[in-house]
């Protein structure tokens, strides 16, 4: 019978610090972590616009990386409204989802970066050496087409 | 006729074709450079028209506006949209100073936009108030933005004479990012509803 009671004693003691626990997890940011997770995700998005303006300046198509930009800028603005209003929890959840909404971003960016930048030479050349073969193609072809009516209509006339 | 005399219309042919061949790269070489560089910011009303913007406001009700930017700055931009609210004595933005209001803003939409591109967004906002006992201020209580509810302190509108209203403003301030100095910079560019309270 008394162990019975210790376990039940156990049990409620356990269930009250678990709760404790969780609890203090999912309601316990402070002001200082909220501005914390605020900050750190207005410099993720800095960063990660950053690596997507340099793509794009490359040529790039950035569109989708914009897109989450625009979903992590969102998140981000409603964090600080949160933090405004004293609600930490909120500012600190929103900042969160704000970061993850952008992982993996700066290394996607890199990569588009890279890919447009030798797709932009490949292109530069297969347009500019093409058109330089062209040109000198239609010169030799000119220039033998020339002589060989130079030498029929030449002949012709001495005859 | 002998050959020689076709000699300049042969040149003429083996220069269209000649130009003809390189006009691809020429494409790629000779780029003329832009020289305006420039962000669009609108607001339109309900039916997404410059026209029918909401005006008589009663507290409570749903009113909605398409916010846009278009950039033609050359690179994809990074802007913010400063939300803010003033009545007739606030601070306001000044074209002519090319200033921002000194008001703290409500809410702040960001915005990411390629180069040649637009981003648009509805925006639905109700304002909540009464007037005080003797009818003179209008006492905003809250402003709902996209069921967003935003601080707006201790708002209040007195009675316009003039236009026989209690009047404030709603305007959107855009800012950029600027990369160099990593923060943001008032672009010069706003819009606004000025708002009538009514009963």
């Amino acid at each position: 019978m008394k162990s019975y009671a210790r376990l039940a004693l156990l049990s409620i003691a356990f269930i009250l610090v678990f709760t404790g626990f969780a609890g203090s997890y999912a309601l316990g940011a402070t002001e200082s972590e909220a501005l914390d997770a605020v900050v750190a995700a207005e410099e993720t998005i800095a960063t990660c616009y950053r690596a997507a303006a340099e793509a794009d300046g490359a040529g790039a198509d950035v569109a989708e990386l914009l897109r989450r930009l625009d979903e992590a800028g969102e998140l981000l603005s409603k964090a600080e409204l949160s933090y405004g209003r004293q609600d930490f929890d909120s500012a600190f959840d929103y900042s969160s989802q704000s970061v993850n909404k952008l992982t993996g971003l700066v290394a996607e960016a890199e990569i588009l970066h890279e890919t447009a930048v030798k797709e932009y030479y490949a292109s530069f050349l297969v347009t500019t050496g093409g058109s330089a073969a062209g040109v000198a193609a239609v010169v030799c072809s000119g220039f033998v087409v020339w002589r060989l009516l130079k030498k029929r209509y030449g002949e012709g006339a001495s005859k | 006729m002998s050959l020689e005399e076709h000699k300049v219309l042969f040149i003429v042919v083996l220069g269209v074709l000649v130009l003809f061949a390189a006009s691809p790269g020429l494409t790629r070489l000779l780029v003329l450079p832009r020289t305006e560089f420039f962000t669009e910011l609108w607001l339109l009303g309900p039916n997404h028209k410059a026209e029918d913007y909401p005006f008589n406001v009663t507290a409570g009700e749903e009113y909605q506006v398409f916010l846009g930017i278009g950039n033609r700055l050359g690179y994809a931009a990074y802007y913010k949209v400063a939300v803010k609210l003033s009545n007739q004595n606030q601070s306001r933005p000044d074209s002519f100073n090319r200033t921002p209001s000194t008001l703290p803003p409500l809410y702040e939409i960001r915005a990411f936009v390629a180069d040649e591109d637009k981003w648009e967004t509805p925006l639905t906002f109700s304002l909540t108030y009464n007037r005080d006992e003797n009818q003179s201020h209008i006492q905003v209580h809250d402003v709902t933005l996209d069921n967003a509810q935003l601080n707006v302190g201790s708002f209040t509108s007195s009675w316009d004479s003039e236009k026989n209203g209690f009047y404030c403003n709603l305007f959107f301030e855009a800012w950029i990012y600027n990369t160099e100095t990593s923060s943001f910079h008032y672009h010069e560019r706003f819009v606004g509803l000025w708002l009538n309270m009514t009963a």
